[in-house]
Parts: C-alpha cells; sequence; structure tokens
C-alpha cells in the first residue's frame, strides 16, 4: 500500500512540474514571437546567422558526448519527419495516422536495394523518395475523398497493412528478423561511418525540409493548402481545387517521409517491421499537434521537444510513459493551439487569445463538421 | 453583353419540381435581385445557373456558351465569383492572403516554380499582392489589411468576401444574402458598396430577403414562388405587383392592401 501512495504521490508531484513548466513555456514562448516579431529584418538575419553557425558547429562542441551527438541526429530526424506530416495535416488539414508506413516504406527500400543490390545510398534514397511517393499517390487518390474521422481510419489501415506485409513477406524483407547490415553511405569514396557525418546529412535534409515547406507556405499552392484546411467550401468557390491540392501535399508529405526512412536504415544500419508501428505514427502525429499544426517553428520544437524527452526522462524511467500521458493531457487542456501556433505567429494570438485557441483546435476536428 | 442567359429551365427532384419552365437574363452592368419566399427555389435556381446542378429541361448560356454540369472550383474559373449567406472566410489568414487567395485560379505557379522562386512566379506573387492591395483599397479594407480576417467586425467581414470573389476577377459576381444579419446601418453601407461594385463594371446577381436593400439597388427583379417565375420587373412595378405581395403576405394580405 506505501508503495501505492508514493506512486500516487509521485505522478502528483509530475503533474504540478508539469503543469508549472507548461505555463512558463507558454509564456516564454508568447513573448518570445512577440519580441522576434517586432525585430527589424536586419538583426533577424543575424539571429538567423548565428543559428545557423551553432547548428553547425553543434557536433564538435558536444564531441566528448557521443551519445548527445546522437540524440541530436534523432532530433533532426524527427523534425523531417513532423513537418512531412505537417504537409498533410498542418497545410491541407488532413488527418493522416499511417505516416509511419511512408517512412517504413522508404527505410525498407534503401534498406533491400543496398543490401541485396549493392546500390549506393544515394540512389537508394532516390528510390526510396520515389516509391513512398508513389505509394502516397496510390493511397492519396482514393482515400483524399474521404474526410476526419474516415481518412484517419484508412490511413491507420494502410499502416497496419504495410507492416503486416512486412513482417508476413518473409522472402523479400525476412520478416520480424529485420535486415541487417545495411552499409553506411559515403560520399566521394569517404565512406560515413560517423556520428559527425549522419548529423550533416541529416542537417542538409532538414533544412531541406523545412525550405520546401516554408517555400510553399508562402506560395499561391500554400494559400490553395491552407484555404482548403480552412474551408473547403470557400476554397472551391475561389478556383480551388481541392482533391488536387490535398493530393499534392499527401505525396510531397510522403516523399520527404520516405527520404527519412531511407536515411534512418543507413543511420541504424538494420531494418525491422518493430521500428513502424502505430505508435510511430502516433508520436509523429503529437509532435506536429504539440507544437503547432501548420506552424513551421513549432513543428521544429514540438519534434525537438518529444523526441528528447525520452532520453530526458531515463532517469526515472518508470514514469516516462506516465508523464508523456499526463504532458500531453496538460498541453491539450492549457494550451490546444500548440507551444508556437501558426495564428500566434501572425500576431492574431496576442490580440484574440480565445479564437486562437479555439480555432487551432478545432482544425483536427474540423473534417467531421463540414460536409 | 448579355452575361447569362437561361431559357425555360426546370429542375425536378423526383416527383418534386423545385424550378419550373424558368426564363432568366441578365446583361453586362445590370444589377439584377432574385427573391422569393422561403422554400421558393431560389437556390436551386442560384445552383443551376452556376453548373452544380444540371437543368432536367432547358439550358443555361454563360457568356455566350451553354454551361454544363461542372465543380464549383470550374465554375468560379469561368468567371462566377461568389460570395456565401453565412460568411465563409479563411480563418486562419489575414484578410490581405483571404484576397490573395482569391486569385488562385487566375495564376499558374506550379510545386516546381514555388520552391525555386523562378522570375516568373516571383513576379505572379508580386502582382497577386498588388491586386488585392488594389481591390482592398477599393473596398476601404486597407487599414485592416493585416488583421486575422475572422476577427473583424461583421460588416467588415462580408466586405472582405466580396472582395475575395471580386480577386476571382469574376464577369457575374453572385452575392447570396449579402445582408443577411446586417442592423440598419450596415445595410445601408452594403446597398452603397454595391452600387460602387456595378460603377467599376462588375454585373452583379443579388440573392436577397430584405426588400429595402433590393428595392435600393436592383435594376431588375424576377420573383420565384414555388419554383415558377411569378414576376420580373423594376422594383417599382415589383412593388405593385400583386402576385407578389399575395405570394408574401398571403392571399388575404393582397386584399386588405
Amino acid at each position: 500500500m506505501g508503495n501505492l501512495w508514493s506512486v500516487l504521490l509521485n505522478l502528483v508531484i509530475y503533474t504540478a512540474v508539469l503543469f508549472v513548466g507548461i505555463k512558463i513555456l507558454s509564456k516564454v514562448f508568447d513573448i518570445a514571437i512577440k519580441k522576434f516579431t517586432n525585430l527589424n529584418n536586419n538583426t533577424k538575419t543575424i539571429a538567423g546567422i548565428i543559428l545557423a553557425v551553432a547548428v553547425i558547429a553543434w557536433p564538435f562542441l558536444v564531441s566528448s558526448q557521443p551519445y548527445l551527438l546522437r540524440t541530436s541526429v534523432i532530433v533532426l530526424l524527427y523534425i523531417v519527419l513532423a513537418l512531412s506530416l505537417n504537409l498533410v495535416l498542418g497545410f491541407a488539414g488532413q488527418l493522416s495516422m499511417g505516416h509511419s508506413a511512408f517512412y517504413a516504406i522508404g527505410a525498407y527500400t534503401t534498406a533491400l536495394l543496398t543490401v541485396n543490390f549493392g546500390v549506393s545510398f544515394w540512389i537508394a534514397l532516390l528510390a526510396s523518395a520515389l516509391m513512398a511517393g508513389i505509394f502516397g499517390l496510390l493511397l492519396g487518390i482514393p482515400t483524399l475523398r474521404l474526410k476526419g474521422d474516415y481518412l484517419a481510419i484508412t490511413t491507420i489501415g494502410f499502416g497496419e497493412i504495410l507492416r503486416l506485409v512486412l513482417i508476413n513477406w518473409t522472402s523479400l524483407t525476412r520478416g520480424p528478423a529485420g535486415i541487417p547490415g545495411i552499409p553506411s553511405p559515403s560520399i566521394f569514396g569517404f565512406v560515413i561511418n560517423n556520428n559527425i557525418g549522419y548529423f550533416y546529412i541529416i542537417l542538409v535534409f532538414a533544412f531541406l525540409t523545412i525550405f520546401i515547406s516554408s517555400r510553399l507556405l508562402n506560395s499561391r499552392l500554400g494559400r490553395g493548402l491552407i484555404a482548403v484546411r480552412d474551408d473547403e467550401v470557400a476554397a472551391e468557390a475561389m478556383g480551388i481545387n481541392p482533391t488536387y491540392l490535398k493530393i499534392l501535399a499527401f505525396v510531397l508529405g510522403a516523399v520527404l517521409a520516405g527520404i527519412a526512412g531511407g536515411f534512418f536504415a543507413s543511420f541504424i544500419h538494420y531494418v525491422n517491421p518493430d521500428n513502424f508501428t502505430y505508435n510511430e505514427s502516433v508520436t509523429i502525429l503529437i509532435m506536429v499537434v504539440l507544437g503547432g499544426v501548420g506552424s513551421i517553428p513549432g513543428v521544429i520544437a514540438g519534434a525537438t521537444v518529444l523526441a528528447v524527452l525520452p532520453e530526458a526522462l531515463r532517469s526515472i524511467s518508470t514514469y516516462r510513459y506516465a508523464i508523456y500521458g499526463i504532458l500531453l493531457i496538460l498541453m491539450m487542456i492549457i494550451r490546444p493551439q500548440g507551444m508556437i501556433s501558426m495564428a500566434s505567429l501572425k500576431g492574431g494570438a496576442s490580440r484574440n487569445e480565445n479564437t486562437g485557441s479555439k480555432r487551432n483546435n478545432k482544425i483536427l476536428w474540423r473534417a467531421n463538421s463540414s460536409k | 453583353m448579355r452575361i447569362l442567359e437561361a431559357k425555360g429551365i426546370t429542375k425536378s427532384f423526383g416527383g418534386l419540381t423545385a424550378v419550373n419552365n424558368v426564363d432568366f437574363h441578365i446583361d453586362e452592368g445590370e444589377i439584377v435581385s432574385l427573391i422569393g419566399p422561403n422554400g421558393a427555389g431560389k437556390t436551386t435556381f442560384f445552383n443551376l445557373i452556376t453548373g452544380i446542378y444540371e437543368p432536367t429541361k432547358g439550358e443555361v448560356y454563360f457568356l455566350g456558351e451553354k454551361l454544363k454540369k461542372s465543380k464549383p472550383y470550374e465554375i468560379t474559373k469561368l468567371g462566377i465569383g461568389r460570395t456565401f449567406q453565412n460568411i465563409r472566410l479563411f480563418s486562419s489568414m489575414t484578410v490581405l492572403e483571404n484576397v490573395m487567395t482569391g486569385q488562385y485560379c487566375r495564376t499558374s505557379t506550379n510545386l516546381f516554380g514555388a520552391m525555386i522562386k523562378t522570375p516568373r512566379a516571383a513576379k505572379e506573387e508580386k502582382a497577386v499582392k498588388e491586386k488585392a492591395l488594389e481591390i482592398l483599397d477599393f473596398l476601404d479594407l486597407t487599414n485592416v489589411k493585416d488583421e486575422i480576417a475572422v476577427s473583424l467586425p461583421y460588416g467588415h467581414q462580408r466586405r472582405v468576401e466580396i472582395a475575395r470573389a471580386l480577386a476571382t476577377e469574376p464577369k457575374l459576381l453572385l452575392l447570396d444574402e449579402p445582408a443577411a444579419g446586417m442592423n440598419t446601418g450596415e445595410k445601408v453601407e452594403m446597398t452603397e458598396l454595391i452600387k460602387k461594385i456595378r460603377d467599376k463594371g462588375y454585373t452583379i446577381l443579388v440573392i436577397e430577403h430584405d426588400m429595402k436593400l433590393v428595392m435600393g439597388i436592383s435594376d431588375r427583379i424576377v420573383v420565384l414562388d414555388y419554383g415558377n417565375k411569378i414576376a420580373e420587373g423594376l422594383p417599382e412595378e415589383i412593388q405593385r405587383n400583386e402576385k407578389v405581395i399575395a405570394a408574401y403576405l398571403g392571399k388575404g394580405g393582397a386584399e386588405s392592401c
């Protein structure tokens, strides 16, 4: 009995700590966003350069701690994954719950091509992107006519089917045993076999993903996507073909997830179906939602926090999942729009906090109510 | 120039004839209002002339071409812009972005252009913004251009919706109950605004319940009742038309008038 009480007491303490933590972080983010948007362009550029230099120098700063460097690679990997889902969920407003399927397709394509056929990593990576894109298109064309819950269910189904295929198609994938011995990539004859090299490869892809996302968002197509997300009927009245744009976002998201998968395979040197479960899809989804659906800095923040959190909580690993759960519940109560929401970036949240949170909270469920 | 012409259009849903043998036309630069009691078939008629429904009988011509059954986005591209009865602005966008989105169908930057930011794409983007600012200026919305559109007062939101519809470069502008939910002052403003838009050369079809607004702006009024066109003419004529009074107030009302 005494044990039970101490567990409960601990949970209460963690809840309180998280509650205060989220409250403080929310304030910090709000102030930071306000301060940052008020800066002039020169200061912004300088801040950007300092940040870029810091990120590039990072592997050398932490070179004495391989564990930290490895975690950094994982963080960047999740940034790519979360941003790729953000294209679908955040921009097009489509709730896809099977994102890890594209990640898996990418990983297995690279694994099979490099191990069985000795194809170079870079070509395999390209094939991964292509393969994931093709599957995205094949899945997107029929399913993107569905909305909200129905799309979520079909994408969950797709993810599960793919996982089962990976387990049962033993002649190709070696089933649950997985594919070991995936070689390291090489550039101009130099084999990249340390984490510093991997860090820079994934950094380039993370940068590419951020670049693609922001260019897309600030273009005609991005406006079209946000219009579809906000109100599909009105979007159609603007001459926007919603199906086309949704498929575009879906395929682009799949391609980026496929690249992340290809990188993952080569980074871990081993793939197996357990890496690509429904849980993985949900983790990516949570990163997007916690960070702020549709907001690029938000999603980056969300991916970073949730990729680091499991590592940071190792010392109290018994409570890891409990803390994870509590964090989600508290976030949804205190700050449903995410840490750095799209509205706050536009200065809307400071003016009207209520509509900001309600609106963004609704994104996931909007599809239910709209016709 | 004849913008839109409907010849003897009929639409039946099973046994129910929602629109029955209606002739209708609208010429360039005209403001025509479509009125009728609830259930008169206004919405069905609206959907027929925009190609969302295909008429059971009869034909619709838009700019001299026969209108086929099409998707709403194809209709917009053809040149029919519209607003909604219940305001449907893009809730996460600013006023300017809403209006810029309106030009989606008049622009052509593809994914490649957006990624690389080709000179053509950059030029187009600049033109889109300039055009949007011009429209905002025309509708006196410049000072709120960076506000989130849905945070504006109701009357402003209506105007943003009209601005957005104008951004689609319509040959025919359809306003679906533009004065719904407005107070008297706002209705007067709306009347002025619609006239101002017409004076810029737009052709406007208004569906509206508010008689004061309809009488104030229309060049011509068409009245529907139970799917039939029961009257058409100048506002003064419609006001005196016995059939119209009967349809709106009932037979007894007509007698006591």
